[in-house]
């Protein structure tokens, strides 16, 4: 029977835990005495499997990604919340509208003011009525890079998000739209506010 | 923190969740095993990480990550069992690994996992799957190098006796008839 204390020896020597003369120390005696080249086998043995079963708890990665987009849209729209949350309690005015900055122009949505300088176009795949595409001179957008910003009515913007894929940036402000028409909802007695979670 | 470090922070944190989710919610699966689901371990550990954000290095996040994802699944598991979740992931169909060890081994290897004490889980965890040495375990754990090396060799102990006696246990059964 393997003493305790040889067991932890040969555990840290499997760990790669030792330093250099304690492994040569080690490789020498497990050469040298049967038993604990046998100990050194088994629990290489038991290693193996516990390595199918630490392989088979990776989720696949299309699965992690999903994952973590559908982590990050969590603490955006928490981080939203919190902004309008901030800007219904000390500013009074309601954020409601939205802009989708797209390398050079502006993607609005919403009821708000536009920010001025902002220049009212036909959106390249407008839905409802309540959608327009503005252009904005100065925004400051590497190509193929979004973002979405949040504005109270009087156009300020009190928050943006960027993002690198137009879909994500859509995805957010559609989200986005939602919570602000259910903070309208709110204000205006149409709804009642039961949780900030969605 | 001024707006270009704030969106700067902001997206060095969202690389770190895209490049680290695939591991973190391993860790998390093997530390919580069926009594909590990963995914709201690792999005509940992100979001406090996220809450406090400014505080930390986001250029090299793997062991402020994982310690976070460790000290969330201990904390669901020390809370009063609420149930099981389904395992929505079954093992992959083909693993390099896969020759050496048949199904039903893994299955019971996993379910002695699952039978550890949580600290001796998540040692073992951040031992063997995540190749962490001792003294990045005791710091991700809160714990001293001592303490590792006693989790990790009671771990590997009582995992070698509970797959010994699943195995005697069908042979004495059989042998009762």
């Amino acid at each position: 029977m393997l003493r305790e204390t040889d067991q932890e020896l040969l555990e840290a020597y499997l760990d790669d835990a030792l330093a250099p003369d304690e492994v040569e120390a080690v490789a020498r005696r497990v050469a040298q005495e049967p038993e604990l080249a046998a100990a050194v086998d088994a629990m290489r043995a038991e290693r193996r499997q516990r390595a199918v079963v630490w392989a088979a708890m990776e989720p696949g990665e299309a699965s992690a990604n999903a994952f973590a987009q559908s982590t990050l849209r969590t603490i955006r729209r928490r981080r939203i919340m919190l902004r309008i949350s901030w800007a219904s309690r000390f500013g009074g005015a309601a954020a409601a509208c939205l802009l989708i900055g797209i390398g050079g122009g502006w993607y609005m949505r919403g009821h708000g003011t536009a920010t001025p300088g902002l220049l009212p176009m036909a959106p390249p795949d407008a839905g409802p009525q309540q959608v327009s595409y503005v252009t904005h001179p100065n925004a400051d957008l590497p190509p193929g890079a979004y973002q979405v910003a949040l504005t109270d009515q009087n156009g300020n913007v009190l928050t943006v998000q960027k993002f690198n894929k137009l879909e994500e940036a859509q995805h957010f402000a559609q989200d986005l739209g939602q919570v602000v028409e259910r903070q309208q909802d709110v204000q205006n007695g149409r709804a009642m506010l039961v949780s900030d979670h969605f | 923190m001024s707006l270009d470090e704030g969106s700067q922070v902001d997206e060095l944190f969202e690389r770190a969740v895209k490049n680290h989710s695939r591991r973190l919610l391993a860790v998390a699966r093997g530390i919580v095993g069926t009594r909590a689901s990963p995914e709201d371990v690792v999005q509940q550990a992100l979001m406090n990480l996220y809450e406090h954000r400014a505080r930390y290095d986001w250029n090299d996040p793997g062991g402020l990550m994982r310690r976070s994802v460790v000290n969330e699944s201990l904390r669901i598991l020390r809370r009063p069992r609420m149930g099981m979740v389904v395992e929505d992931h079954p093992a992959p169909l083909e693993s390099p690994l896969d020759g050496m060890v048949d199904r039903e081994t893994v299955a019971q290897v996993r379910a002695a996992i699952e039978r550890l004490p949580e600290n001796y889980r998540a040692a073992l965890v951040l031992c063997e799957y995540e190749n962490m040495s001792y003294s990045q375990i005791a710091e991700v754990m809160s714990a001293s190098i001592p303490q590792v090396k006693t989790w990790l060799h009671r771990a590997r102990r009582q995992l070698a006796q509970l797959l010994t006696d699943q195995v005697e246990k069908p042979v004495a059964q059989s042998g009762e008839h």
